[in-house]
């Protein structure tokens, strides 16, 4: 079997960027190269900073799947809200959360965006319409929902994208949310990232029909699936759906189809699985093909990509250092605070 | 002043409250178009209409956690679960998310949500529909607990919880939905966190909350006759607790009992009478006791249901053991 | 029916013990939790303490062995009060462990003072509750007194209050004119225990010496009536402080505490007078009186006699004294020798100032004179150097204007 057909077979809406994409500017394409370059820049030096013990607890890094949340998040507006999951250092960053913020709460420093007090799991950017990275799978859906009900009573015409995973889309949460979304016509859009992985379990061991996008016929909603491995086709199609939710028209269920390369998190060495099966998906590596396709289909020099390579990977340097050397540790004081509202210290 | 039942005195509460503030909003199962399955809620829907009141489909994780998305943009939500039994469907949102995205966040995210749980045995529910768990929600840092007894604390204490910032879980016992008190006319805010001193006594110290309160007025009254001089402290809030005003009353009568519809083990008896004796160990003349339901599903057959489930009389023989070193 | 006493385990990594020495042997009533036998761990060497009450009728672990927890070690009786056993039967355990029990280690005179154990049997345990124990502490009631009283239940407050209050009433009731002799019992309070435990120190342990003489006022009550005129108030007191200070500066070995094997020179000459108030006698300390003026003293005095009458005096204010002085002039007796204040070396007991007749010249006029004793520790000093500060005091009181 070639590459094509096993990919194919993995990711049946599979699209090769073969052909130049018009009807996005050229300017956003460019755009969401750069967040997935960032985010996999800092991806591997979260993970080589975990593997120094310097990020504590688990690292779940977003390798590979940078499309999505590039794309997805190229498609909304300002203080359109998101939530996100354990795997969530790439939303945030295609969100816009600065790097050395984001480093700074790794390294658990006070300056970072939970003052230290969260960690890889929780990122929250609440500027950037971040309510927070939950990791309990599956949490993040109904805040998300939540969000969008929000919107809608306020009609300030913001739209909620929710992150989820194949695990979290067995949730009961997820079934309830889509209903109560439908129901009640909510600007809702739910991203399913389908990385076909529940940590040690494959998506068809535990569930029939891994065609998640199908499960939310049921409930009234339409329901598209993508190649998660084409930011351009995540862009499109979470474009879409953000236009109705913002239209009024209610919510969209997008499974965005790729595969788990490396392991959960940065310490699994993924014994559980045959390794030899899945060398040739580092071949359809999203940013790859993005340069590919940017390079020999549209035109763009290998002069800009690099640069745009060496501006990211300077960004993540900064952010590095300005986390190991110019920020400050939390101390006792900081243990109480923020557990009440207003100052209020109960202990 | 006017005279008004719990029931009233909780709409009141929630209608004021609408009407002052526009972010917020109820949600719950029935809570809308039936206004409730105790009638708590009825009229809201009319005036503020289906925007601001919301019947939701029996999908407790669903919109408790719908309810956690709106507290974090800006929304005042009041999400009721209907029986305090299936707050065990909501656990995740409530502990993980509600109790926690403040402090895990950085303080970036503000919580200013409501969980109206009715909850309380008695009249033959049966043990799904029976239970008092507001003991599980002690143990959860980042919460608070609100317990009120009399329609006064139930208006004063709810129009403070919306307006507090925080995640309030406000327990209402569904069997004195129609007790009736007088209430205080206008703005009554009741602050959360204080004990009130429902009678005063100098032989021994009834600590309580909900409808214990009632019963251990109606056993202070009969320990009277004896010469038995109880007072007895309705705890309103317990989580912050008020252990000052417990304290100073312990200081007094050095004799304590804690009681509590909830089952004696694991209870928030235990907390409380733990925090007594490490803060007040010398001013015991006794050992500080317990009186709660007993260790079992709450069964539906009348006499069995009497005999599982704190009263009056058994408030009185532990006061009177107590107060007769008989324990 | 015959119980078992069992090794238990003390502490949660006991796994054994070895038996260094038993307590008890064959014939020995022990009551469960009695000390019944040394044994050795990895830790240290441990007191058992018995699990069951009964009498002991053989013992099945030797001295030496080691045994598991859990294991049986004796064999008891199945009473649970003291009976007579029967010696026959347990006779080859008894002279076994005769023969064991005579190898003591005789324990050092050092080893008996440092490794004295707390045994816990020895101590009863009184049931009270822990206010009925706050108010028996703040009131030095021994509870023990009212356990029997109250029989078999938890000693509550309201029963220490009782107990003192009809203590307190038992003082206070005065003797009937009845024909039997009335009993009536007070109990020391918690200060009066202390000073009489001192005092009791002190009176057996310090051979004390008392060194009297006459001293004449004439010039003491011309110069106080001066500085009244002046608008100072001096007291008596003051200025008999104020002549010890500097005289303890011309003999400073005097301005000593005893110590076990010899005496530490004080360079503070700190003067404490004795104040006696309803609960008790106080003796406040004035420091550094040498270097204060009497009219200084004198309020000083003032201050902390006042605070000792109100209770409310401190431990500071009562401590470092070098030297005391008590007056017991006021009421009239002419001379007495007072009991040292331990540590100290000396102390001045000042009889009534009144006029007698004085020989000057040829003359005999009444004159303003007083007895003072000053006793000291013969341990510490000899009769001349106290007699010679006794000699330098006199001189200072007899001719004020010197000390100055």
């Amino acid at each position: 079997m070639s590459d094509i057909e096993k990919i194919k077979e993995l990711i049946p809406c599979f699209v090769p960027m073969e052909e130049k994409v018009d009807d996005i500017p050229m300017e956003k394409q460019v755009n969401m190269f750069r967040t997935m370059c960032l985010i996999r820049a800092f991806e591997e030096r979260v993970r080589d900073l975990w593997l120094q013990n310097k990020i504590r607890g688990l690292a779940h890094l977003y390798v590979y799947a940078e499309a999505i949340a590039a794309g997805a998040c190229e498609a909304l507006e300002p203080g359109d809200y998101i939530t996100s999951t354990h795997r969530g250092h790439g939303h945030a960053l295609a969100r816009g959360a600065e790097p050395r913020l984001m480093m700074a709460e790794l390294l658990g420093k006070r300056e970072g965006y939970n003052r230290g007090k969260g960690g890889s799991m929780h990122i929250a950017d609440v500027s950037a319409g971040i309510l927070g990275a939950t990791g309990i799978v599956g949490s993040g859906i109904g805040p998300a929902t939540g969000a969008a009900l929000s919107a809608k009573i306020k009609k300030d015409g913001k739209v909620s994208l929710c992150f989820f995973g194949d695990g979290a889309s067995n949730q009961g949460p997820f079934f309830e949310c889509m209903n109560m979304a439908a129901a009640w016509n909510l600007p809702i859009i739910f991203l399913c990232e389908n990385n076909f992985w529940g940590i040690g379990t494959e998506l068809n061991r535990i569930t029939k029909n891994t065609n998640i996008y199908e499960r939310s016929i049921g409930f009234g909603v339409p329901g598209v699936q993508v190649d998660g491995f084409n930011v351009l086709e995540v862009y499109r199609a979470v474009k879409k759906a953000v236009d109705r939710a913002r239209a009024g028209d209610g919510p969209t269920l997008i499974e965005a189809r790729f595969m788990r390369i490396e392991g959960h998190h940065s310490g699994d060495t993924q014994a559980y699985r045959d390794l030899s099966s899945i060398k040739f998906l580092y071949d359809f590596d999203p940013i790859l093909r993005m340069q590919k396709y940017l390079t020999e289909v549209c035109g763009i020099t290998t002069e800009t990509i690099d640069a745009i390579r060496s501006e990211v990977n300077k960004l993540i340097d900064e952010a590095v250092s300005y986390a190991e050397n110019e920020c400050t540790e939390p101390s006792q004081s900081d243990l109480y605070e923020d557990l009440y509202a207003n100052g209020e210290i109960v202990l | 002043m006017s005279v008004m039942t719990v029931r009233e005195a909780i709409n009141s509460a929630l209608a004021e409250e609408m009407r002052r503030d526009p972010s917020v909003v109820l949600m719950g199962c029935d809570v809308a178009l039936k206004g409730g399955p105790f009638g708590v809620t009825l009229g809201l829907l009319k005036e503020f209409g289906p925007e601001r009141v919301y019947d939701t489909p029996i999908s407790e994780p669903g919109f408790t956690g719908i309810g956690v998305g709106l507290a974090a943009t800006g929304i005042r939500p009041v999400i009721e679960i209907m029986f305090c039994d299936w707050v065990t469907l909501a656990m995740d949102q409530i502990v993980n998310m509600a109790a926690k995205m403040r402090y895990m966040f950085g303080g970036k995210v503000n919580m200013p949500i409501v969980f109206r749980i009715p909850f309380g045995a008695g009249g033959g529910q049966a043990a799904q529909h029976s239970q008092s768990l507001e003991a599980w929600f002690n143990h959860v840092p980042g919460l608070k607990i609100v317990v009120p007894s009399t329609p006064a604390d139930y208006k004063g204490l709810l129009k403070a919880a919306i307006r507090d910032d925080n995640p309030v879980l406000f327990f209402e016992h569904k069997r004195n939905y129609m007790l009736k008190g007088e209430v205080p006319s206008g703005d009554y805010i009741k602050p959360l966190g204080k004990a009130d001193i429902k009678r005063s006594g100098a032989d021994v110290t009834i600590v309580t909350y909900s409808s214990m309160v009632f019963s251990s007025l109606e056993a202070a009254e009969a320990l009277e006759k004896e010469g038995i001089d109880c007072e007895v402290i309705d705890l309103c809030t317990l989580l912050p607790l008020d252990y000052d005003t417990v304290l100073a009353s312990i200081a007094k009568t050095n004799r304590v009992v804690v009681v509590h519809e909830a089952q004696k083990r694991g209870g928030i008896g235990s907390d409380i009478v733990a925090e007594i004796v490490e803060r007040g160990f010398d001013l015991l003349d006794a050992p500080p006791l317990r009186v709660g339901a007993l260790n079992i599903p709450v069964p539906y057959n009348e006499a069995l249901e009497k005999m599982c489930l704190p009263d009056a009389g058994k408030i009185a023989e532990c006061v009177r053991k107590l107060v007769n070193n008989q324990i | 029916m015959q119980k078992a006493l069992i090794m238990p385990k003390i502490g949660m990594n006991m796994a054994e013990a070895t038996i260094t020495k038993w307590l008890v042997k064959p014939g020995d009533f022990v009551k469960k939790g009695d000390i019944i036998l040394e044994a050795e761990t990895d830790k240290a060497v441990q007191e058992i303490m018995a699990t069951e009450t009964g009498t002991v009728l053989k013992i099945l672990v030797q001295e030496g062995e080691t045994v598991p927890c859990q294991t049986e070690i004796a064999l008891l009786s199945g009473d649970n009060e003291k009976v007579p056993v029967d010696q026959k039967s347990s006779t080859e355990a008894t002279t076994n462990n005769n023969a064991k029990i005579s190898e003591p280690v005789i324990p050092t005179a050092e080893k008996a003072t440092t490794q004295k154990p707390v045994l816990i049997s020895e101590k009863k345990r009184i049931i009270a509750s822990p206010l009925a124990k706050k108010i028996a502490a703040e009131n030095g009631i021994d509870l023990a007194a009212l356990e029997a009283e109250v029989g078999n239940r938890r000693i509550v407050g309201k029963d220490v209050r009782e107990y003192i209050k009809r203590m307190e009433t038992k003082a206070a009731e005065s003797v009937p004119s009845a024909p039997a002799p009335s009993k009536r019992f007070v109990p020391f309070s918690s200060l009066r225990k202390r000073s009489a435990t001192r005092l009791q120190d002190s009176a057996t342990n310090k051979p004390r010496v008392p060194l009297s003489t006459t001293v004449n006022c004439e010039n003491l009550v011309a110069w106080r009536k001066q500085l009244a005129e002046r608008g100072s108030k001096v007291s008596y007191n003051a200025l008999i402080i104020k002549s010890c200070a500097m005289a303890l500066r011309k003999h400073p070995m005097l301005n000593a505490l005893g110590r076990e094997d010899g005496i530490e020179i004080i360079d503070d000459i700190n003067i404490g007078i004795a104040v006696n108030t309803e609960e008790g006698l106080y003796v406040p300390v004035i420091h550094n009186a040498d270097k204060m003026n009497v009219v200084d003293i004198t309020q000083k005095i003032e201050t902390l006699a006042q605070k000792a009458r109100e209770g409310k005096i401190t431990i500071d204010e009562m401590s470092g004294g070098t030297f005391t002085i008590t007056n017991l002039g006021t009421y009239g007796v002419e001379e007495f020798s007072p009991i040292i204040n331990p540590p100290e070396c000396l102390i001045l007991g000042i009889g009534e100032m009144k006029r007698w007749p004085a020989v000057v010249g040829d003359d005999i006029i009444p004159q303003w004179q007083m007895k003072i004793t000053l006793c000291f520790d013969h341990r510490m000093t000899d009769g001349v150097p106290a007699a010679k500060c006794l000699q330098t005091i006199k001189e200072y009181l007899e001719q004020p204007l010197m000390m100055l």
